[in-house]
C-alpha cells in the first residue's frame, strides 16, 4: 500500500467525514448556543446563590481605590471591619482604575442604573451624579451624628442647602519643591512670587541633568495638562467661566497661560511627553512641579529618592489661591439597603477609621475642618509629614469656582483649553490667538444641561 | 462522445433530482450569521438608533435629526472631517508607494533576501502601544534621537516640537502610522510581483525595452487589481485609524490631528455626549461607505479604460 493509499484508507474510518463534519457543526452550535443559554438563564443560578445567603444584605460599593496598590489594603481593612461590626451586611467591592474610572460611573448612569449603593467620587464626577443626574441621597446627617464639620471643599456638593457628599480625602494644588536641588543651585526658600518662580526655573534649568519646572504640556496627556493648567488663572484674578459666561480669553487669562507659557518654555521640557516628565520627576531631577499632594505612601514607593528632599509652599501667585478636589462617598437613591449604605458611608468616615485610612495611606489632608479634636493625634501626624507645610498657608477654592456652571463640562472645557494652548507652547500660535481659539470653540460646541 | 453526454445527462438528472434541502450548510453557516448579528448588525443599528435620541440616566428622548444639526453647527466635527480626509488621501499615497517601493527591492535577487523579507514584517507585528511610545520618545524634542541629529543641520532649531506644532504633528503621525502599516502593503504587492511570468520580462528585454519601460509595460498593468484592493483597504485602515493618533497626539494641537475617529471617542469617552458620538459615527460610516463605492468604481474604470486601451493596441 503506497502512502497516498494509506492516507485514503485513513478516511474510512468507523467515523465519515460527514459524520465528523455533523459533529463538529452541532459542538459549533453548542458552544454558542451554551452561553447564550447561559447567560438568558443566568438569573436563576443567581437567585440560588443569593438565596442561600438572604439572610445577609449584599452592599456595592463603588470605588478605584482596589486598583490602588500602595493605598488598597487600608481600606479593605476598614470595609472588612464594618462587615465583622456589621454580621448582617456583606460588602462587595466594584470599581475601575482611576484613569478610566469617571467614564465607566457615568456610561452605566447613561444606560439608567449605576450598579452600586455606595459611589466614591472624584469631584467632577460627584457634581455630575448629584446634580445632572439627581442620583443621590444628603448625607450632612451623617456628619452631624459623628460631630465632623465638613470643610469648605464640600460647599461644591451643597444643593438647596443639603450636603450629598461626605469627603473621604481631599487633594489639594501647592508648589511641590526639591529642596536638595534648591539648596544646590543657591535658593534659601522656594519662590513667592511668578517672577521668581521664572527665574528660579530658568537658573535650576541645566539640560539633560536637571530641569526647573515639571508643566505637563503636551496634548496627548490634555487631561492631566488641564488638570494642572486650571489652577493658573487663580494667580491673576481670572477665571475660565463666570456662571454661563466663558471667559477663556479675558485679559486675566491671557497674562496668566502667557505666564504657564513662559515657565514651561524655561523649564526646557516644552513638548516632552508625561512619562518622560514622571520619569525625570520620580528621579529627582526636576527642582519643582505644581501637583496635587497625594498620598505618601504612593509617593515614597514611586519617588524614593525625591521623598526625603520634597518640601511644599503654597502657589508663588498673589492670593496664594489653589483647586482642592475633595474625594468623597455618595450613596445613590437607587440603592435597595439605603439603611445599610448609611451605615457604609459613616463608618468610612468615623475619625478612628478615616485616621487610620490617612495615616497608611499618608493622605496630606482630612476634609473635616474639626478633625484633630477627634484624634488629637492627627496633628502629630501632619507634623510627620515635612512636605505637608505648604498646605496650611494655601487659600483653597473648588473647581466650580473657576469654571462656574462650565463645572459640569469640566472634560471637554479642559480638552479645548489645553490641546489649543498647546500651539502657543510650541510657538505656532499667540497665548491669545489659542485662548482666542479655544473660547470660540467652547460657545460653538459646549452645551450645558437645561 | 455518447458516453459523455450519458455523463452529463445523468449529472442533470441527478440534481433535479436531488434538490440541494440539507439543513447541514445553514448549521455550518449558523456560528458566524449569528456572531455577525449579535456583534456587528446589532450594535450598528443600535448605533444609529441612538443618533436620534437623547438619553439622560435610562430615560431615552427621541429627538428626531437634532444631533445632526448639532453637527452641521460643530466647528470640531468639520474640522475632523477635513483632517480625517487629508489623513486618508496621505496613507494611501504614502502605504501603496513605499510598499510598491520596497517589494519592488524585495523581488531583487540579493543575498540575505530571505531574512530581509523576514525583518520586513516586524512593524506590522509590533502592537500600537509600543509603536507610539517608541515614536514618542524618539519625536522628543529634548531627548528625542531626531532632534539630536537635526542639532547638527545648519539653521535648523534643534528643539523641534514634531507632536506639538500643527503641521508637524500631522506629518509625524503620518510617518508613525506610514511604518507601522507598509510591510502589509509591501508584503501582497510582493506576491503579485512573483506571479508575473519571467518570459514576460525576457521578450521585452529582446525587444530593446529598459527597466522604466517593463515597469510601465509589464509590471504596473499586472500589479492593477492589486493596488485596487489595497487602495480601497488603505482608505478603510486610515479611515478607521486611532489609537496611534489618540495615543500620540490627543488630537492636538488644537484639533489639527483630530480626525472622526479621535472626535467619536472623545465625545463618547471623554464628554460623555453618547448620543452626539453616534451621530457622529453614522455619518463617518456613510463616509466611509461613499469614499468606499466612489474608489471601487474609479478603480474599475480606469482598469477597463485600460483594458480598452490594450485591445486597441492588439488591433
Amino acid at each position: 500500500m503506497d502512502s497516498l493509499s494509506k492516507r485514503a484508507g485513513s478516511f474510512e474510518s468507523p467515523i465519515s467525514r460527514r459524520t465528523l463534519l455533523q459533529g463538529g457543526a452541532a459542538a459549533a452550535a453548542a458552544g454558542i448556543a451554551a452561553p447564550l443559554l447561559a447567560a438568558c438563564g443566568s438569573s436563576s443560578p443567581n437567585k440560588a446563590s443569593a438565596g442561600k445567603s438572604s439572610k445577609k444584605t449584599q452592599l456595592t460599593l463603588m470605588s478605584w481605590e482596589m486598583f490602588e496598590p500602595a493605598e488598597t489594603a487600608a481600606w479593605h481593612k476598614v470595609v472588612d471591619e464594618f462587615m465583622v461590626a456589621n454580621p448582617s451586611i456583606e460588602v462587595k467591592w466594584t470599581g475601575w482604575p482611576f484613569a478610566n474610572y469617571d467614564q465607566n460611573v457615568i456610561a452605566q448612569a447613561q444606560a439608567g442604573h449605576v450598579n452600586a449603593d455606595v459611589v466614591m467620587c472624584p469631584p467632577e464626577l460627584g457634581s455630575t451624579l448629584i446634580m445632572d443626574y439627581n442620583l443621590c441621597e444628603p448625607l450632612g446627617q451623617i456628619a452631624d451624628s459623628l460631630g465632623l464639620t465638613p470643610n469648605a471643599a464640600h460647599n461644591q456638593f451643597v444643593v438647596d442647602g443639603k450636603l450629598y457628599l461626605l469627603g473621604v480625602l481631599e487633594v489639594a494644588f501647592l508648589l511641590a519643591y526639591d529642596q536638595r536641588i534648591l539648596k544646590a543651585g543657591g535658593f534659601s526658600a522656594p519662590p513667592t512670587t511668578p517672577e521668581e518662580w521664572l527665574t528660579m526655573t530658568e537658573k535650576l534649568t541645566h539640560a539633560p541633568k536637571q530641569y526647573g519646572t515639571l508643566l505637563i504640556n503636551t496634548a496627548s496627556a490634555a487631561a492631566d495638562m488641564w488638570n494642572q493648567l486650571q489652577n493658573w488663572p487663580l494667580g491673576f484674578g481670572g477665571v475660565w467661566a463666570d456662571g454661563k459666561n466663558l471667559t477663556i480669553d479675558s485679559p486675566a487669562n491671557v497674562k496668566a497661560i502667557q505666564f504657564w507659557v513662559d515657565l514651561v518654555k524655561a523649564s526646557g521640557l516644552a513638548g516632552t511627553s508625561e512619562a518622560a516628565l514622571d520619569k525625570l520627576y520620580y528621579g529627582d531631577q526636576i527642582a519643582s512641579q505644581f501637583t496635587v499632594g497625594f498620598g505618601s505612601a504612593a509617593l515614597k514607593q514611586l519617588a524614593p529618592k525625591l521623598y526625603p528632599n520634597l518640601r511644599s509652599a503654597p502657589p508663588p501667585w498673589p492670593g496664594k489661591k489653589a483647586i482642592a478636589r475633595l474625594h468623597g462617598n455618595v450613596v445613590l437613591k437607587t440603592s435597595a439597603h439605603l439603611d445599610a449604605a448609611y451605615e457604609l458611608t459613616k463608618w468610612m468616615i468615623e475619625p478612628k477609621n478615616l485616621y487610620y485610612v490617612t495615616r497608611q495611606n499618608g493622605y496630606p489632608l482630612i476634609p473635616y475642618s474639626n478633625f484633630a479634636d477627634k484624634v488629637p493625634a492627627y496633628t502629630a501626624f501632619e507634623k510627620s509629614l515635612p512636605w505637608l507645610e505648604g498646605f496650611n498657608e494655601t487659600n483653597y477654592v473648588g473647581e466650580a469656582d473657576i469654571l462656574g456652571d462650565y463645572v459640569f463640562a469640566y472634560a471637554q472645557l479642559g480638552n479645548l483649553i489645553a490641546t489649543n494652548i498647546e500651539k502657543a507652547v510650541s510657538g505656532s500660535s499667540t497665548v491669545l490667538e489659542a485662548l482666542q481659539s479655544a473660547q470660540s470653540l467652547a460657545q460653538q460646541s459646549l452645551h450645558l444641561p437645561t | 462522445m455518447n458516453a459523455v453526454l450519458d455523463l452529463a445527462r445523468g449529472a442533470v438528472a441527478r440534481r433535479a433530482r436531488k434538490p440541494r434541502t440539507s439543513p447541514f450548510p445553514y448549521a455550518l453557516l449558523a456560528p458566524i450569521v449569528v456572531f455577525e448579528c449579535l456583534f456587528v448588525i446589532y450594535p450598528i443599528v443600535r448605533g444609529i438608533l441612538l443618533s436620534f435620541h437623547e438619553t439622560n440616566f435610562g430615560v431615552t428622548k427621541f429627538v428626531g435629526l437634532a444631533q445632526y444639526r448639532q453637527m452641521l453647527h460643530d466647528p470640531i466635527f468639520w474640522s475632523s472631517v477635513q483632517t480625517t480626509f487629508e489623513f486618508t488621501f496621505a496613507m494611501i499615497a504614502v502605504w501603496l508607494s513605499l510598499g510598491l517601493a520596497v517589494a519592488l527591492l524585495m523581488n531583487w535577487s540579493f543575498a540575505g533576501r530571505g531574512f530581509v523579507r523576514a525583518i520586513l514584517a516586524i512593524p506590522w507585528a509590533v502592537p500600537d502601544i509600543p509603536v507610539v511610545l517608541t515614536f514618542t520618545i524618539m519625536l522628543d524634542p529634548n531627548f528625542g534621537i531626531l532632534n539630536r541629529f537635526a542639532a547638527f543641520i545648519p539653521g535648523v532649531h534643534h528643539q523641534i516640537q514634531w507632536l506639538s506644532a500643527p503641521n508637524l504633528a500631522f506629518i509625524a503621525i503620518i510617518i508613525m502610522v506610514g511604518w507601522k502599516g507598509f510591510p502589509f502593503f509591501s508584503l501582497i504587492l510582493l506576491s503579485s510581483l512573483q506571479s508575473i511570468p519571467d518570459e514576460l520580462y525576457e521578450a521585452a528585454k529582446v525587444d530593446g525595452a529598459g527597466p522604466v519601460r517593463r515597469f510601465r509595460s509589464i509590471t504596473l498593468p499586472a500589479l492593477y487589481p492589486t493596488l485596487g484592493l489595497l487602495g480601497v483597504l488603505a482608505f478603510i485602515f486610515s479611515f478607521q485609524q486611532f489609537s496611534l493618533i489618540y495615543l500620540s497626539t490627543g488630537g492636538g494641537p488644537g484639533t489639527d490631528t483630530s480626525t472622526l475617529a479621535v472626535t467619536i471617542y472623545n465625545q463618547a469617552f471623554e464628554f460623555f455626549n453618547y448620543n452626539y458620538a453616534s451621530a457622529v459615527a453614522v455619518v463617518g460610516l456613510l463616509l466611509a461607505a461613499a469614499g468606499t463605492v466612489l474608489y471601487i468604481v474609479l478603480q474599475r474604470r480606469v482598469a477597463r479604460a485600460r483594458r480598452l486601451e490594450g485591445v486597441n493596441a492588439a488591433l
